[in-house]
């Protein structure tokens, strides 16, 4: 952000231009999110009764919360409970480390291929792309249909692959390999384009100082342009935990705890409860609880990355 | 370094392992592509029994995209308070995609326009909470949402979604604009002001041109985003659904083959793969001419603060 004013924003009319654009973007975000994440809040604690007609029938209380932390919770009826939280927390960090391990790496090695303007860069970009333009529900149908006939199950060529729709426990891996196949559109492109800023004297003067392929990667081209994968690497943390992820276009409706991530809980039960406030207050509820528990964790993370990768801003 | 200018390396290790692996990854991809394409012309009994192989010579079939059109005319959402015809489906989908996706784009651009130019205290603040908002994982807000949308008689209304929809957070596109407006030289609007423009004429003629491919981009983006997506409308808009909806629909099913008059106890795998690639030619059509655009415009300078 440019840190010092111009002399033409110095005037009444700049302020009064700036407060007339300013001002309904801001009351947006004052009531969609400021006051839904407040009601949030106080929804979490709302006991509403069961068949409850109106938004004024509640009690308040920890109902709310308690029902995720003991098996003869008040409120019937509710999709998830005491047993999905566990899981549905190990599911969500384990999408995001083996995104983090696999995803990102590739990615970035991929986006490495295309700025060397390598054989093929060009159609490699397009075809990175193109699984980000189309919907994820017949990708999956797809997939799905070729990994279980072809590769994965027990009936498929490469059943130590471990992926297929047959056997349910291979429900994570057929998950986590389909989620890395589709992640590469917005990140490649977005590495390719904050390496493509990176000064070519930089990249020369390394070659003549005899730097070869992946010494110019680790040393050059990684450093400049972490700033971008240090954006997706934060982000994707917090979205871990938001997203709902690809096991509805999986899997359906298939209650399996080994795909159920937070984000995926929390959207399948609030698409569950309808209506029904006394059903959904319990999500306000488990939504708080995982709010607690990943912002201290995003912000170490972010001091991670801040203090130890590399800094190239 | 322009595109064009830069010279072809050679050949690394590392670049012949990343070959490999991308070959690989576009086989499979195209080889997807291609069987889901094929399986689309393949009528339902020939797919219970056979999901894998391609369809034999002779047996090929348009019935499913048929079918496709006609399933709309039956009340398949089994709610007759719901219109689920062809022509409310494109309206609702050309108001969510077309409609929802510019009034984010520009929301957003408008935002990053006035903090990065403007640099006045509350822009700090507005980039602060972008900021903050981005990386402070608030889960599980979608109740509340829900609730709140019912409370000002906007829940299940286009407007509603709407309302919800004009953000200026919660995404990295605003990054995008703000590096763009922050990359003007400010000579420009000096320049401008000394001619008499006011501020009006220096965003809308001068700024806004200037990004106006990132801008394109982002919308492109977010609309096929939006075209593609089942999820929000399913849980904001209910009455309102989609084509995107209706194609997931398709394949959880067996109504649409009972509809399109087969006895077959089976699901409508064919229906929906044929209704994947009638979803998808806009799209692909979109990509196929503006792919340079789609791909081109995008950059970050990271996350200050």
């Amino acid at each position: 952000m440019a840190a010092k004013k111009a002399s033409w924003q110095n005037n009444a009319k700049s302020r009064l231009f700036y407060i007339a654009l300013v001002i309904l973007p801001t009351v947006q975000f004052l009531l969609f999110w400021v006051y839904v994440n407040l009601n949030s809040i106080l929804l979490a604690f709302k006991v509403y009764e069961s068949g409850a007609t109106s938004m004024d029938q509640f009690k308040s209380g920890f109902a709310n919360f308690k029902h995720w932390f003991t098996s003869n919770s008040i409120i019937k009826g509710t999709r998830y409970g005491i047993h999905d939280v566990a899981p549905a927390i190990w599911v969500s960090l384990k999408t995001y480390l083996l995104g983090f391990i696999t995803s990102v790496p590739l990615g970035l090695f991929f986006s490495y291929y295309m700025f060397k303007r390598m054989p093929g860069a060009g159609l490699f970009r397009i075809l990175l792309f193109l699984p980000s333009i189309l919907s994820a529900a017949p990708l999956a149908l797809i997939f799905l249909n070729l990994t279980n006939g072809f590769l994965g199950g027990k009936d498929g060529w490469l059943p130590f692959l471990g992926f297929g729709l047959k056997d349910k426990e291979n429900y994570f891996t057929t998950m986590t390999v389909f989620g890395t196949f589709i992640s590469f559109g917005t990140s490649v492109l977005m590495y390719t384009n904050k390496m493509d800023a990176i000064a070519p004297e930089v990249i020369e003067s390394a070659h003549l100082d005899g730097a070869n392929g992946v010494k110019e990667f680790w040393y050059i081209v990684l450093p400049q342009s972490f700033s971008i994968v240090k954006v997706f690497l934060i982000t994707s943390f917090a979205g871990a935990f938001s997203n709902p992820g690809n096991a509805y276009v999986l899997f359906g409706v298939k209650q399996q705890t080994n795909i159920t991530s937070v984000g995926y809980l929390l959207w399948n039960g609030v698409r569950h409860s309808g209506v029904s406030m006394w059903l959904m207050a319990p999500y306000a509820a488990f939504g708080l609880i995982i709010t607690a528990i990943v912002v201290p964790l995003t912000f170490l993370f972010r001091w991670a990355l801040n203090k130890y990768a590399w800094q190239d801003d | 370094m322009s595109q064009d200018s830069k010279k072809r390396d050679k050949f690394s290790p590392l670049t012949i392992i990343m070959l490999v692996i991308l070959l690989f990854y576009c086989v499979a991809l195209l080889a997807m592509l291609y069987w889901g394409l094929s399986q689309s012309f393949k009528s339902a009994r020939a797919y219970t029994y056979d999901k894998i192989s391609l369809p034999k010579k002779g047996t090929l079939s348009l019935a499913n995209y048929v079918g496709v059109f006609k399933v709309m005319k039956a009340d398949w959402i089994g709610d007759k308070s719901i219109d689920g015809s062809f022509s409310a489906l494109m309206i609702n989908t050309l108001f969510y995609a077309v409609g929802a996706a510019f009034v984010n784009v520009a929301v957003t651009c408008l935002v990053a326009y006035l903090t990065a130019r403007y640099t006045y205290f509350y822009s700090k603040i507005l980039y602060t909470i972008v900021v903050i908002v981005m990386v402070v994982p608030v889960v599980g807000a979608q109740a509340s949402e829900v609730q709140m949308l019912r409370m000002i008689k906007l829940y299940d209304t286009r407007w509603g979604f709407l309302a919800l929809k004009a953000s200026f957070v919660g995404g990295v596109y605003f990054l995008v604009f703000h590096a763009a407006f922050e990359g003007i030289p400010d000579t420009y609007s000096e320049a401008a002001m000394m001619d008499g423009a006011g501020h009006w004429c220096i965003m809308l003629k001068i700024c806004l041109p200037l990004v106006l491919n990132v801008f394109m981009t982002v919308f492109l983006i977010t609309f096929i985003q939006y075209w593609n997506d089942y999820n929000l409308p399913l849980i904001y808009m209910p009455h309102y659904p989609t084509l995107s909806r209706y194609i997931f629909y398709l394949g959880s099913t067996s109504s649409p083959i009972k509809a399109m008059g087969e006895s077959l106890n089976a699901n409508s795998k064919t229906v929906q793969l044929a209704g994947t690639f009638v979803l998808m030619l806009p799209v692909f059509t979109i990509f196929i001419f503006l792919h340079k655009r789609l791909m081109g415009n995008l950059s970050v300078g990271g996350i200050k603060g």
